[in-house]
């Protein structure tokens, strides 16, 4: 078992039994066993008395003696120590030695000694320490936070693998302290990172601050950062913990949201399609930091192009016309397929022919998306880098939501337009259909004055010279002349009603004053009016119709006590004012109204702007109660 | 229309008969007022008319004491044919008395301003109408609305 079996070294190696966790043995010149302690000769499975003068090759199987022994010839050879990591498995559980084989020279011999240690436990916590670590590594990298700690006291510095890898540091290098951090915030942004630090310090609450940092490579990313100050025994901030998280893509996302809102409400404000596209061009520009962004529009069936827009880094240039694009150039290739093309490297690409553009600008990558759609294709946005790979997925995804905002305000102008032309075109209509009417009412109640009410005024006077010949023709004579009066006083409603006759022979005084006595007495109020000589004659029928309208809306809705109607020059225009003192009408009121099919304002209005005049009703401008209309009459 | 000369009436009280005349585009109310004025014994119809061009020749031509216009005839109103006649002084002793089938204040005031001494409304009996001419033919009326 041992060389001295009674001495003190012997009874320490006897008491190394299996499960002490550690193990002893020497082997002499030709490798045999010379010494080993029972839980090292456990480890092949035997006593240590069976291995005793023999090579390792005989006592343990195959490839693992082979290994053992290769290790302890290594040793023997250099002389020079060795240690390695044994697995083992042991009763059906794995564990872990460490074993360490080193020279051993005793009474002139050149022995090698071995020491092994059961690592098996703290093997365990060292991997599980290893596990957590690489769990919270991946989490991290998953969710590109990186996390740090800073002991104020010391200024000492631990940062994660991940931060070195957001900062665009190698992991092997010493974090950076307080004076590197700032340096690498750009200048206008340092003033407040150096504030939020202070105060943690001084105040010790949490804190969070979002911030830009510049890469050793040139590159910029975002960070969001999060500190939670520890306070030692005296109260004082001695350390703080913290994390920072690379938000560059958030932020780049929430930007060109921002901008994409941005072009929306432009698009919204009723800027015209050339603006848009420009402050698109220059958007894209921006936001995607490209060198180039054009957009190109097809003129007459794709036969030439138009640059409606041009970009370089979002200085805008002039758009030219007429200019020549190859039927399988970047531009044409998308018009006829609809589809948004990617060129990562113009020096790589196969598909498509080298872009002229592609040397005169020096660009090596490119991006292009409809506006429109491949059936009515409205124009092409493409952006432009002079680095290869620069543009990509994400920034054609950006484009072709900057191109959706520009067809829908295309689509918007141009439905605006329809409409715009219908109603000019229903406007005109109503007024020609109006100014029909005023002549059919003129007709009939010219035909009414020179027919009907002649005849009744000439039978008056027949009526007249009846003298009654028998009892009862005095009565028969009275009712006559009664009902003829009733008929005459009719016609002469009916013919107020349809168009004053008075305006051919008295004028628009005559004819207003006519219409203002009967709508007046019909609706019980009082009405003046007020006629500028030069007013009169110009257009005495607009202005008769207009104010019929509004004097009977006087009685019917406003409830009015008094009307003032005047009709006077202003600016070389005519302008009629119907003012009454009533109710007043409520702004809304009047769509309403003509929603509930009460077309006199809205038709009134028609009329004034069919002649390129303007018509409004509202509070009067005394700002005395009441209502007043205007009409402005070229 | 024919035009007479002034003549003496048939009454043989040796006054005057003023000479009438009568223009109006309805021909059933002028050849009513004729016919009154023909029937008055101091009144006589010298010429008619029915409208404002033949009025204002017919006028011109007649010289009567007294016309009696319509207000609105075709081509030119009665107003306007007064307006022209005190323009013109072509019949400086002829009295007008318009008369309209839609009278109103305004219309008073414009007859007024252009030189007719009465405006009448259509309605008026014929009595009054005939007496109304009588009055402006002597210059008894001043100015009065029917």
């Amino acid at each position: 078992m041992s060389a001295a079996p009674g001495d003190v070294a012997g009874a320490l190696l006897e008491a190394l039994l299996p499960g002490s966790g550690i193990g002893v043995a020497v082997h002499d010149e030709h490798l045999r066993v010379l010494v080993i302690s029972p839980s090292l000769a456990e480890l092949s499975g035997t006593r240590p008395g069976e291995q005793i003068g023999r090579r390792l090759t005989e006592v343990l199987p195959g490839e693992v003696g082979e290994v053992a022994e290769a290790s302890l010839r290594a040793v023997a050879a250099s002389r020079r120590p060795l240690l390695r990591l044994e697995p083992a498995v042991e009763a059906g559980r794995e564990r872990g030695w460490l074993i360490h084989v080193y020279p051993l020279e005793y009474g002139g011999r050149e022995l090698v000694a071995v020491i092994a240690l059961d690592v098996t436990e703290s093997r365990r916590a060292h991997e599980h320490l290893q596990q957590t670590r690489e769990r919270l590594d991946t989490a991290q990298r998953m969710a590109r936070v990186g996390s740090w700690s800073w002991d104020v006291t010391g200024d000492r510095w631990h940062w994660s693998e991940e931060l070195y890898r957001i900062a665009g540091l190698p992991p092997t290098a010493p974090p950076p302290d307080f004076r590197a951090l700032l340096r690498a915030i750009p200048p206008e942004h340092r003033d407040a990172f150096r504030e939020i630090t202070s105060r943690a310090l001084r105040d010790g609450r949490p804190y969070e601050i979002r911030f830009p940092v510049l890469l050793p490579d040139g590159g910029r990313r975002i960070l969001r950062g999060r500190g939670v100050p520890v306070r030692g025994e005296g109260g004082a901030v001695e350390r703080i913990h913290g994390f920072a998280q690379d938000v560059t893509e958030l932020a780049r996302a929430e930007s060109q949201q921002r901008a994409a809102a941005a072009l929306g409400q432009l698009a919204l404000s009723g800027v015209t399609l050339e603006v848009l596209m420009r402050e698109a061009a220059d958007a894209v520009a921006t936001e995607l930091g490209l060198d180039f962004v054009g957009v190109v529009a097809p003129v007459e069936e794709g036969a030439a192009f138009e640059v409606r827009a041009l970009s370089s880094g979002g200085t805008p240039f002039a758009g030219r016309s007429g200019v020549r694009i190859d039927a399988d150039s970047l531009t044409a290739q998308v018009l006829r397929t609809g589809e948004t093309l990617i060129v990562p490297d113009w020096d790589r690409e196969r598909r498509l022919p080298r872009a002229p553009m592609a040397d005169t600008l020096g660009i090596r990558s490119s991006a292009a998306v409809i506006i429109g759609t491949r059936e009515a294709p409205l124009a092409v946005l493409s952006g432009h880098s002079a680095a290869p790979g620069r543009v990509g997925a994400e920034d054609a995804a950006f484009m072709a939501a900057v191109a959706n905002v520009i067809a829908s305000a295309s689509r918007r102008l141009k439905s605006e337009a329809e409409v715009a032309a219908g109603s000019e075109a229903r406007g005109r209509l109503v007024a020609l259909a109006l100014d029909a009417e005023d002549r059919a009412r003129r007709g009939i109640s010219e035909a009414l004055h020179d027919g009907p009410l002649q005849d009744l005024l000439a039978l008056g006077h027949d009526v007249e010279r009846l003298r009654p010949a028998g009892e009862g023709d005095e009565a028969h004579l009275s009712r006559v002349r009664d009902g003829l009066a009733r008929a005459i006083r009719q016609i002469r409603e009916v013919m107020l009603d349809l168009h004053p006759v008075q305006l051919q022979v008295g004028g628009l005084q005559s004819a207003l004053q006519a219409i203002c006595a009967q709508q007046a007495a019909a609706a019980g109020y009082t009405c003046a009016v007020e006629i500028e000589p030069a007013a009169a004659g110009r257009r005495d029928e607009l202005v008769m119709s207009l104010a019929r309208e509004l004097l009977r809306n006087a009685g019917k809705h406003a409830r009015a006590g008094e009307v003032l109607v005047r009709v006077a020059l202003e600016d070389g225009a005519l302008r009629l004012d119907v003012i009454d003192d009533g109710v007043g009408i409520p702004p809304e009121r009047l769509g309403e109204a003509l929603g509930e099919g009460h077309i006199g304002l809205a038709s009134s209005r028609e009329r004034a702007e069919a002649i390129g005049g303007s018509f409004r009703v509202g509070p009067r401008d005394d700002e005395r109660p009441g209502t007043q209309a205007v009409a402005i009459l070229p | 229309m024919g035009h007479d000369p002034p003549v003496l009436n048939g009454s043989g009280t040796g006054a005057l008969t003023r000479r009438v005349y009568i223009a109006d585009d309805h021909e059933g109310y002028r050849s009513g007022v004729a016919r009154l004025v023909a029937e008055h014994p101091a009144l006589e119809v010298v010429g008619q008319a029915a409208d404002g061009e033949q009025a204002l020749a017919g006028i011109v031509e007649c010289q009567p004491d007294v016309a009696l216009l319509d207000v609105r005839m075709p081509g030119m109103n009665g107003i306007e044919v007064c307006r022209r006649l005190q323009a013109e002084g072509t019949a400086p002793n002829v009295r007008i008395v318009l008369i309209t089938g839609t009278p109103d204040p305004v219309l008073s005031t414009q007859a007024a301003e252009a030189g007719a001494v009465a405006l009448l409304g259509k309605e008026t009996p014929p009595n009054t109408i005939a007496a109304q001419l009588l009055a402006a033919a002597e210059g008894r009326v001043g100015w009065s609305v029917e």
